[in-house]
Order: C-alpha cells, then structure tokens, then sequence
C-alpha cells in the first residue's frame, strides 16, 4: 500500500520543481506503470519512496511506514520492503549469479540456512537456476536483469519498483522480462515501474500514472503512454 | 549488539579483504603506526626507567653530616645526639674516620696499595653522621637545623639530585604526551586514507546494500574492524621490536648504571604489550571513524 499526499519537492541546490503537490494511492497487488518525459520527475519519485530524498510538503505513507516520521536509522527496514530493479541491473561483477542474490539477505543478516534455502528458489523463478554459478560478464542483457529481479525479490518484498528495467535490452529480451514482471504481480507483488516502453504500456492495459513537469497530469485505469517517442 | 556477533565473521573476512585489497595503503598505515608506537616506546621506557631510578634514590636519601677532622671522639658523640634530636631524623649512624678509610681500602684496587700507605700514615677523612629520614621530603629542613649545631663542618644532602630528578621525568612525561598526540594524529590521518580507498573500491557494493536495506551498522562493521587490524598488527610487530630492542640492550645499560638498577624487560612488557594494543587499535578506529563520517554517507 502506497499513498502520496499533496507531495511537492524542490532541490534545493538548483531550484528545480521535480514534484508538484502530487498524490495518488496504490492498493496492494496493483500493477501501475510511471510514464512521462525525461525529467518529469519520475526518478524523484521513486527516491521519495525510499526516502533518498524527502518532501518539502506532504505526506508519504509506503508499506505501513509514515515516511515524514520514520527515524533515519529505521530507513534500511522501509527499504527491505521494497525490491529495487535499475536499467543497469546493477550487479556485483566479481560475484555469481547466486551470490549476487544471496548478497541482498547476508547484508541484512539472514542465516545461512535461510539464503540456502530461498537463492535456488528465486533463481528457478527468473529462469536462471542452471547458471547460478556465472559471473555476471558471462550472461545476456536479459539474463543480468533476471538476476536483478532474484535479488529483489529475494527477500520478499510486497513492493517492487522497476526504474526502467527494459530500457537496456532488445525487443524480445524486452518482452520477456515484462511478461516475468506480470507474473511476479500475480503472485500479489506490487509492481511499480517507471518506462518509455510505449509499446508494453498501450498492450497491456494496466493502470498509467503520468507526471509531466512534477505534476500528476493523468492517472488512468488500463491507460496507454500518450506520448510520442 | 546481537548483529554484531551473528555477522561477525561476515565482517571480519570483509575487513581482512579490505585489508588485501590495497596492499599497498595496509603497508604504510601498518608503518606508520609502528613508526608512531616505537618512538612512543623508547621515550616510555626512558620515562620508567627515570622514575623508578628516582624512587631508588628517594629511597637511599640520607644526609651526611661531617665534623671537622681533629674533632674529639667525645665531642663528636655529643654532636652526634644533638643530631639524633632533629625532627624527622629516625636514625644518627656514627662513621668514624677509621671505618670510612677501611671501607675505602676495600673499595680501591690492590695496585694502588701505596696510595693506602699515605692513607693510614695520616686519615685525610674526617669522623661522619649518616641521618636516615622520617620523611624524606624533609631532607632539606634537617639539614638545614644539622648545619646550625656548632662544631658541624659540613653537610651534604641528595635533594638537589632528586629535584633534577623529578624534572626530567616530568619533561619526559609531558614529551611524551605530545609525541604520542602528534603521531597518533598522523596513524590516524593515513589510516583514514588506507580506509577511504577501500570504501571508494567497494563503493557499487555499498550503493547495494543500502538500497536492499542493510542498516547502518551494518555497512560501517567492516571498515571499523579494518581501521582496527591495521591498529593491532602494528601494535603486535611494534611491541616485538620494542620489546626486542630493550632486552638486547639491557645489559650494556646495567653495566653502566652500576648499582642503580635497571628495569627488567620483564617489569615493562606488560605495558608495552598492552599500552600498544589498546592504543594501535584506537588509532586504528579513529581512523576508521574519521572516514565513516566523511565518505560513507549511510
């Protein structure tokens, strides 16, 4: 459950607007696509959703946690309930695939029985249980961001925000992730993900949030992109 | 404190990788703290060793009162109770100028044997009180009050030595002080660097964990216990050549000290093992610290 109340935030080093008293509501299990213009501030708002930054007004409330009171060392807790997704995967490159997934729950102190058991899981879910032992040089575009998508998921977060998770890969690879990401929404993740994959959008009718110049222009069920690339 | 320990050995082989990672920065840090802790070392040891030969003489403070050498026996032993009635005296010894001259023959070498002759034909020395003290800090009162008895020739007394004493140890100590903030300030500036340059390699790791939601803690661990491996390793290697340094020099030193006894290398190492330990690992997590607060914005 995510709800954005009358958000504004401006930097203040260089004056920019990047929200503008913006609010909406995501319901548990929703699937929501973030579009708009380079700039828009689509990339503020994710960083709002992890408290990277803060709002200069308004509220934010993600997964049961009032952002504006969280204490800054609850801030890794608010973090764990949500998976993170990059354009460019963001990977260990000396780790494997497995470690690279078992990375994100050693680092918040889960046993070695506990990764033992969820890293194979995870991996068969993402398709990539055979190459587990790889290093991240050795895969495709698609198979890194698979990877990607393990590690978030790994610690079963009920949010996951994709920040353009195809905009590195080609059409097929494109679709295929995409089609992973539906899947894991079905299994009741929330999916948030911010794109200029006009084609997915307009085809999969789900629901569209638009931001243009920091505001909230359109926020539509089974929406389309609406822009032109 | 419960993460601490379950994630232990996790952040330990992280600091020990951080540590191998930049070979190069571990060695000079490692250096620099046993440059740091060596010099600190000789100048503890110079320090013990002034202060504990300051507690010997302190001990042996006694204060010799001489009367004049054709003085009677009689009149010397009516000086001699007067002497013993001086406040803070515990004790008036009696030497008379037969016994120091025995005493002296049984000091000098045989070859000089005709030097003795001279001697005996006609005693040079002259009949002395030895006063032992109640209170040495005394020392110049009582001889002060011995010197105004009449028929007393001279008096000596050992608290001129003991103030020179007493200063050089306090300039010691202070010296100390300052060198060790000095150098400690250096260990701790390059440690600092050594660890910032393992936070700058490893800082895509660092990006992940805090947005998979490792806490805080979590992330600094490792850079701590590296800050600290550097501290006890140069503390270690420190304390061997110190300790090492002093023994092998030990003997030449109590040679020339004569009678003032030299401190053991066993009454030191105790000190120095565990002085260097606590201060190469603080040095260490300062520096760790200092590099938390500035790069790893957590």
């Amino acid at each position: 459950m995510i709800e954005f109340k009358n958000v504004s935030k401006t930097y203040e080093d260089t004056g920019v607007r990047a929200l503008d008293n913006v609010s909406f509501f995501i319901d548990k299990g929703e699937f929501v696509f973030l579009v708009g213009p380079s700039g828009a501030g689509k990339s503020t708002l994710t960083k709002l959703l992890i408290k990277e930054e803060t709002p200069n007004s308004g509220e934010i409330i993600v997964n049961g946690f009032d952002l504006n009171s969280l204490a800054k060392n609850k801030v890794p807790y608010l973090r764990r309930s949500i998976g993170m997704v990059f354009q460019d995967f963001r990977l260990l490159p000396n780790k494997t695939v497995y470690e690279n997934v078992a990375f994100a729950m050693q680092v918040i102190g889960a046993s070695r029985s506990e990764i033992r058991r969820s890293v194979p899981n995870v991996l068969s879910l993402v398709g990539l249980a055979h190459k587990a032992r790889m290093k991240p040089s050795q895969l495709s575009g698609g198979e890194q961001q698979r990877v990607s998508l393990a590690r978030a998921l790994v610690n079963k977060p009920p949010v996951i925000i994709a920040d353009e998770p195809t905009g590195n890969l080609d059409p097929d690879t494109a679709n295929e992730i995409m089609q992973l990401l539906c899947e894991i929404n079905k299994r009741g993740t929330t999916m948030i993900v911010a794109t200029h994959a006009k084609n997915f959008v307009d085809e999969m009718h789900k629901r569209v949030l638009a931001i243009e110049n920091g505001i909230l222009v359109r926020d539509e069920e089974e929406g389309v992109y609406g822009y032109d690339i | 404190m419960a993460m601490i320990f379950r994630n232990l050995k996790y952040f330990v082989t992280q600091g020990v990788k951080g540590l191998l990672a930049n070979s190069l920065m571990t060695l000079a840090s490692i250096g620099i703290v046993i440059a740091s802790l060596v010099i600190f070392g000789i100048f503890v040891l110079f320090g013990l060793n002034i202060n504990s030969i300051g507690n010997q003489i302190k001990d042996q403070c006694e204060i010799n009162v001489y009367m004049p050498n054709d003085m009677s026996r009689d009149n010397v032993r009516a000086i001699g109770s007067q002497l013993s009635e001086i406040n803070y005296v515990k004790e008036a010894q009696l030497y008379t100028k037969e016994e120091r001259l025995q005493n002296y023959k049984e000091g000098i070498h045989q070859d000089q044997a005709e030097v003795i002759t001279t001697l005996e034909e006609d005693n040079p020395l002259r009949d002395a009180y030895v006063l032992s003290l109640t209170d040495v800090r005394k020392a110049n009162e009582v001889a002060a009050a011995a010197a105004k008895i009449k028929g007393v020739e001279e008096v000596t007394n050992r608290q001129d030595l003991i103030k020179t004493i007493l200063s050089i140890t306090n300039t010691i100590k202070h010296v100390s002080i300052w060198l060790l903030l000095i150098l400690a300030a250096i260990s701790i500036f390059i440690i600092s660097n050594t660890i910032k340059l393992g936070m700058f390699s490893r800082r895509k790791e660092i990006n992940i964990m805090k947005f998979v939601g490792a806490t805080n803690w979590f992330i600094r661990w490792p850079f701590i216990i590296e800050g600290m491996l550097l501290g006890a390793v140069g503390a270690a290697i420190s304390s061997v050549i110190v300790m090492f340094g002093y023994s092998s020099i030990l003997g030449t030193l109590q040679e020339f000290m004569g009678n003032i006894r030299i401190l053991e290398a066993g009454d030191v190492s105790n000190i120095i093992i565990i002085g260097f330990t606590l201060m190469g690992i603080g040095i260490g997590m300062a520096g760790s610290a200092m590099s938390i607060r500035k790069h790893l914005h957590v």
